[in-house]
């Protein structure tokens, strides 16, 4: 198909926002907004499709989860220091769910990788705590539940998660 | 007193994992590289992670840690441009060679 993507998992294309309007019809995907420069497109998208950001800067990710959104793509930043418990409180709150797409978030950069790792795992503690969803989504699905393994969730949490991203291919 | 260090239950520390890989020697070792880097040098003690045979590509691992070398090779193969691919697995040689 003659369009750009960010990702595709199964039948779901990840597509930013500034490039939506090249995406056939009846196509499963999700608007990625990155920061507020996108918001013109927003009020369009909202109505027509699932909407997250994916963003590495804070102010970013604040504007765009005190919107209506649907999720947040790979939340980490190794320039900042990460979550904290306020920014959490609004995704729970709007029940924005966090999406890891694990092939982005494998980077080639020892150093910065050790810091993505590193937020990862702040991250999925505040997941448990607050008991949020969090969806792990490859193009390989023993990874994917490899991934669940090492972060201390059992296989029917994981798949509990994943029928959040898999309702979308139903509607 | 002694400190008692947990360990995992002795049926699931001595399961051994055999897995026959498609790769390159060197891969191998980027392989193992990569595991302790994700994983630390004690864990990789822990999870019994042998190359075996560098000719045959067999890595063994306690198969508590099968997910790790997962994960591993998947990691391995995205950030170091490795094309390591899982042929088999078994939980003996035996069965792997056969």
């Amino acid at each position: 198909m003659n369009f750009n993507y960010f990702y595709k998992y199964n039948n779901i294309y990840f597509v930013f926002a500034n490039e939506f309007s090249n995406l056939p019809k009846n196509i499963n995907s999700i608007a990625l907004f990155k920061n507020t420069n996108d918001a013109q497109f927003y009020s369009k998208l909202q109505n027509i499709t699932k909407c997250a950001v994916l963003s590495n800067n804070a102010n970013d990710i604040q504007f765009w989860i005190n919107k209506n959104i649907d999720y947040i793509v790979n939340p980490f930043d190794f320039k900042s220091k990460g979550f904290d418990k306020n920014t959490f409180s609004i995704l729970i709150q709007n029940k924005i769910l966090p999406i890891i797409l694990l092939e982005k978030l494998f980077i080639n950069n020892k150093q910065n990788q050790i810091q993505i790792f590193k937020h990862l795992i702040a991250f999925v503690k505040l997941c448990k705590k607050y008991k949020l969803p969090l969806i792990i989504l490859s193009n390989n699905i023993e990874l994917t539940y490899a991934t669940y393994s090492i972060l201390g969730y059992n296989e029917k949490q994981a798949e509990r998660f994943l029928s959040n991203i898999s309702d979308l291919n139903e509607e | 007193m002694k400190n008692k260090i947990n360990a995992l239950p002795k049926s699931q520390r001595e399961s051994k994992r055999y897995f026959l890989l498609e790769c390159k020697e060197e891969e191998l070792r980027r392989l193992k590289e990569c595991y302790s880097n994700l994983f630390g040098i004690l864990k990789i003690a822990e999870s019994g992670f042998t190359i075996k045979s560098e000719k045959e590509k067999i890595v063994k691992i306690n198969r508590a840690f099968e997910k790790e070398l997962i994960f591993d090779i998947n990691y391995c193969n995205k950030v170091y441009n490795t094309n390591i691919k899982i042929i088999k697995k078994s939980g003996t040689l035996e069965a792997l060679m056969g």
